[in-house]
């Protein structure tokens, strides 16, 4: 063998060597630049399932939020739905005691009505009896005059507790 | 007598080893354009590193296993064992395929790797950029 031929048979068995060598180290390597890729691949799905779980925790929260100030607002509706039944209870309740007073009011006034006319037809007969004793008294003292005048002396015409004096003078003086 | 077929040999083995290495390259490359297609895993740099290394891989098989038949069965050999081809550039080739079927098989556990991941996330590739 010539010394070409040794160079040929060493460069060809070393390149031999180093390619199949530098195969097996990579076919070493390979799974765990595969595990190395998952792992990442991996981190990264968790790393997207832990941002949506952000996001849904974070809209669940606003949803909780929202539904506590819907409730509280529903309690505050149902409370001024109650002070509006009750008020208007109330309103109800003084309606009708308007509706009573004003049926009393009315009673009272037929009543006074009545009463009205009936002094207004006593006020009459006592104007009528008052006429007739002006008219009586009168023609008392005409008599009790003439009997004067005749000389028969009547008796003191005895004093009416219900005419007073001034009257019955007032009456003899229209007279004369 | 042993001592002059050495070279010979050796130049064999080379060309027969880099036919392999040039075919896995080409198989590998395939199998590489496959997955990008039916995964449309949406990429165009694999145009490059996949459709070349496979069309070399296949022409370099087919002229490095024409040398080995050639010479081993035919007894009829293209390369001298003392030409320039021999000493330095079959090496290097052979070096140089080792290298692109090492390279073609690692991208095509990537493009599983990307594939799997696709298929679990159920939806378009988003946020590698490869």
């Amino acid at each position: 063998m010539d010394i070409f031929g040794f160079i040929t048979a060493l460069s060809g068995i070393s390149a031999l060597i180093i390619s199949i060598l530098t195969w097996i180290k990579s076919a070493k390597l390979m799974p765990k630049e595969v595990k190395k890729a998952d792992l990442e691949n991996e981190i990264k799905e968790a790393t997207i399932a832990e941002q949506y779980q952000n996001i849904i925790t974070k809209e669940i929260q606003k949803s909780l939020s929202y539904q506590d100030r819907i409730s509280s607002l529903e309690k505050e509706l149902s409370d001024l739905r109650s002070q509006i039944f009750e008020l208007s209870k109330k309103v109800k309740e003084q309606e009708d005691i308007i509706a009573h007073q004003t049926e009393i009011i009315e009673q009272q006034n037929a009543r006074l009505n009545a009463q009205q006319a009936q002094i207004a037809s006593q006020e009459e007969t006592i104007n009528t009896l008052k006429n007739d004793l002006n008219i009586s008294i009168q023609y008392s003292l005409n008599l009790i005059n003439r009997m004067k005048d005749s000389g028969i002396v009547p008796e003191e015409m005895p004093k009416l507790s219900s005419i007073p004096e001034e009257q019955i003078k007032k009456v003899s003086k229209n007279k004369k | 007598m042993i001592e002059i077929e050495i070279p010979k040999i050796v130049l064999l083995i080379e060309a027969f080893v880099s036919s392999l290495f040039f075919f896995l390259s080409f198989i590998t490359g395939v199998k590489n354009i496959i997955l990008i297609k039916d995964n449309n895993l949406n990429t165009k740099k694999y145009f490059f590193v996949v459709n070349f290394p496979a069309f070399t891989g296949f022409i370099g098989g087919v002229i490095f296993l024409f040398i080995f038949i050639r010479d081993a069965v035919f007894n009829m050999p293209i390369l001298s064992s003392s030409s320039f081809g021999t000493i330095f550039i079959l090496p290097l080739v052979l070096l140089l395929s080792s290298e692109m079927a090492i390279r073609q098989k690692s991208i095509e556990q990537e493009l599983k790797s990307l594939s799997d991941f696709k298929r679990k996330e159920n939806k378009e590739w988003t946020y590698l950029d490869l």
